[in-house]
């Protein structure tokens, strides 16, 4: 993942992508915060700015759109993201321990943030967690515990 | 005057890229969003490590029997089949190495076949047996066939044709899909276009991620012969940012239509000029709706706008805008290439074809089902899904998701339908069905499908964004043991006024479970409030 300062260089960088990517219409708004938030797994500020000054937007409309879509981050995540899906299908499958399990994993380390999220879209095979973008569904406390474990915590380690 | 040789040599074409093959082993291995939750892409990975030359691997998109994923199929030289089930990447060794001494696995589970012969597969017929992003597997099953019928006639007649089928849009408000292209064609505008909407914000709806990862060109085949009817220059194919697999096969297919030529010279070569492009949403249940849909592609906040003018008239850029759900134009090609009696004889007289269903919860077999309209809830329970394991029962039925409710058990026998389809305000919406056993508590369920929507709720209509925050609070009460007799009349008025008052069709369906907790479960309400 890229990352992002307020020095020119990388503000310098950004412009030019955005101008060879994206015409300055209002309709590209999505496509260029999409283009962002996955160059650098969130919208830094400074991106939404360079993105509304390049659309010819006022900045204060670019983040309100922003921010009115569920799936856009405006805090840089730590480096590992889980998920947890506590949608009904999953609920009734007992996702609430999965939820508590990641929980107390992320309290432990200071390099996951935990996520609930209201469907994963894997109803069928309930429950499910994604980590670091792969789900995985039929999971068990046992499963779960053991791919979380993969992760090596920064902090607490043996 | 449409140049048939382009369609010939399509076929043509196919036929050749599939001849090449047929003296070989085909390992088809089903990758979609469920299956890789299950280990798919280490099964395809291990056959792309041992298969040997007298095999070759096949990538499909999933069939729907999620609870068998993943599965792979192995076909011999000889023809016959084999399907396996919940295939990991250890038993792909061993069937590789079967494979390698020229002889097939053997069958070890026939559940999935059940869970698939007890549909009526229009839609998903070849959902996981063809490679989801070859134009030749596609094109030899009659793909593109009712595309080339369509262009082949004049846009009125195929409109007319659409009309007499019956075909009503299987997003969830099942408008007459005939009724809107004919508004969208007669509008006036320089420039026209079709969103296709695969947005599929709904939680427990897992349909249209299941067509666009196994037959993305069905709905491409659909969208196209949509933009020839209504005459729209443009194609929008709009599909949830967290459905990646759906984004990449989606993509796929778009380059290798264009890649053969297919609108070279106008769609199908009829002259008729489209430019496609894929969109990505961002979130929310609200932006399946369409005008908020809108609103996302024109960069604006996620809320839904004023209707009137309906997209139709006044949508993209103000443009005459024609917005689909993917599963209703995956129906086109079949309609188009087969008579049309063939279509109408699905479901009932006046529910014509099949709706997808995003079956989950108790039942043995869950996944996606395609049913005609008229089955009952009974036979998906237990002729699809296999009913419940033995030592449980069914205490109530989810449908239709958070702008729905939960159906008590005793109207199992209830057909699915457009629209409602029962009192308590019951709606099929976009078909996802959860089962829900006896160990559930049915008021904490309805709390958490309000929690849902007062969650999701854009802030746009302050009837909607105060109301359904208040829902949950007066469900808690109950829950806490701690509800009066005010609360239950304030519960109901609420939940009436939200319906009444909003502007978009999610602010009009955020009281739904809440009138379904009221007159299917009143008796579980009481007993949760002491002071009654």
């Amino acid at each position: 993942m890229d990352t992002i300062s307020n020095n020119s260089q990388n503000s310098d960088e950004l412009k030019k992508a955005l101008e060879s990517h994206f015409p300055r219409e209002h309709n590209q708004l999505m496509p260029a915060l999409h283009y962002v938030h996955h160059k650098y797994n969130y919208l830094p500020e400074t991106a939404i700015e360079a993105v509304a000054r390049h659309i010819k937007m006022p900045l204060s409309e670019a983040y309100g759109a922003a921010t009115s879509y569920s799936e856009m981050r405006l805090q840089k995540p730590s480096e590992h993201i889980v998920k947890v899906c506590t949608g009904l299908s999953c609920k009734i499958a007992n996702s609430n321990d999965l939820l508590d399990i990641a929980l107390g994993f992320a309290g432990k380390t200071d390099n996951v943030d935990v996520e609930e999220t209201p469907c994963g879209f894997l109803c069928a095979v309930a429950p499910t967690v994604c980590i670091d973008g792969q789900w995985s569904s039929n999971l068990d406390a046992i499963k779960l515990k053991k791919t979380l474990n993969n992760l090596r915590p920064r902090i607490d380690q043996p | 005057m449409i140049n048939e040789s382009l369609y010939k040599q399509l076929q043509n074409q196919a036929k050749l890229d599939l001849s090449a093959k047929t003296d070989k082993y085909r390992v088809t291995v089903q990758l979609g969003h469920c299956s890789s939750s299950l280990g798919a892409k280490e099964v395809m990975q291990s056959f792309t490590d041992h298969l040997t030359s007298n095999a070759y691997m096949v990538v499909a998109g999933c069939d729907g029997a999620c609870f068998n994923g993943p599965k792979v199929s192995v076909e011999s030289p000889d023809g016959s089949v084999v399907n396996l089930e919940k295939v990991d990447a250890s038993i792909a060794v061993r069937i590789a190495t079967l494979i390698e001494g020229n002889m097939s696995p053997l069958r070890f589970d026939d559940d999935a076949n059940e869970f698939t012969n007890n549909q009526t597969r229009v839609l998903l017929n070849t959902c996981g047996e063809i490679d989801a992003i070859n134009l030749s597997e596609y094109v030899s099953n009659k793909g593109y066939y009712g595309l080339f019928n369509a262009v082949s006639s004049e846009p009125d007649k195929v409109i007319e044709r659409v009309k007499s089928s019956g075909l009503r849009g299987r997003g969830g408000a099942y408008f007459p899909t005939a009724l809107k292209w004919q508004g969208a064609r007669k509008a006036k505008g320089d420039s026209k276009y079709i969103v296709v909407n695969s947005e599929e914000g709904e939680p427990g709806i897992f349909k249209d991620r299941h067509l666009m990862e196994g037959v993305p060109h069905k709905i491409i085949e659909g969208a196209l012969i949509a933009a020839y009817a209504v005459g729209a220059e443009h194609i929008f194919f709009y599909i949830n940012a967290e459905a990646e697999l759906s984004y990449e096969r989606m993509d796929s297919a778009v380059k290798e239509i264009i890649d053969a030529g297919i609108l070279k010279d106008g769609i199908m070569g009829s002259k008729w000029p489209v430019k496609i492009e894929i969109r990505k949403g961002a979130g929310g249940y609200v932006c399946g709706e369409e005008t908020t849909l809108i609103n996302t592609m024109e960069g604006y906040r996620r809320e839904p706008r004023l209707r009137p003018p309906f997209p139709t008239e006044s949508g993209y850029l103000a443009s005459p805008t024609i917005i689909n759900n993917a599963e209703t134009l995956a129906n086109l090609p079949y309609i188009f290439a087969n008579p049309v009696s063939n279509f109408k004889a699905i479901g009932t007289d006046n529910q014509t074809g099949t709706k997808l269903i995003s079956l989950s919860g108790a039942v043995k077999r869950t996944g996606l089902a395609e049913v005609p309209f008229g089955t009952t809830l009974k036979y998906l329970v237990d002729d699809i899904g296999g009913g419940l394991p033995s030592s449980k029962s069914i205490k109530a039925i989810g449908i239709g998701g958070p702008s729905s409710g939960l159906l008590p058990p005793s109207l199992i026998d209830t057909k699915i339908s457009p629209g409602n389809i029962s009192d308590g305000g019951i709606i099929l919406g976009a078909g996802g069905v959860i089962v829900l056993d006896d160990t559930i508590q049915i008021v904490e369920s309805i709390r958490h499908l309000a929690a849902y929507n007062a969650d999701e709720s854009c802030g746009k209509c302050t009837p909607c964004r105060e109301g359904t925050p208040k829902l949950v609070e007066l469900i808690d009460k109950f829950i806490d043991q701690n509800a009066t007799n005010d609360d239950l009349k304030e519960l109901q008025n609420l939940a009436l006024l939200i319906k009444d008052s909003s502007l978009c069709g999610l602010g009009q369906a955020a009281g739904n479970p809440v009138f379904s907790l009221i007159h299917f479960f009143n008796d579980q309400l009481l007993t949760k409030a002491n002071r009654i």
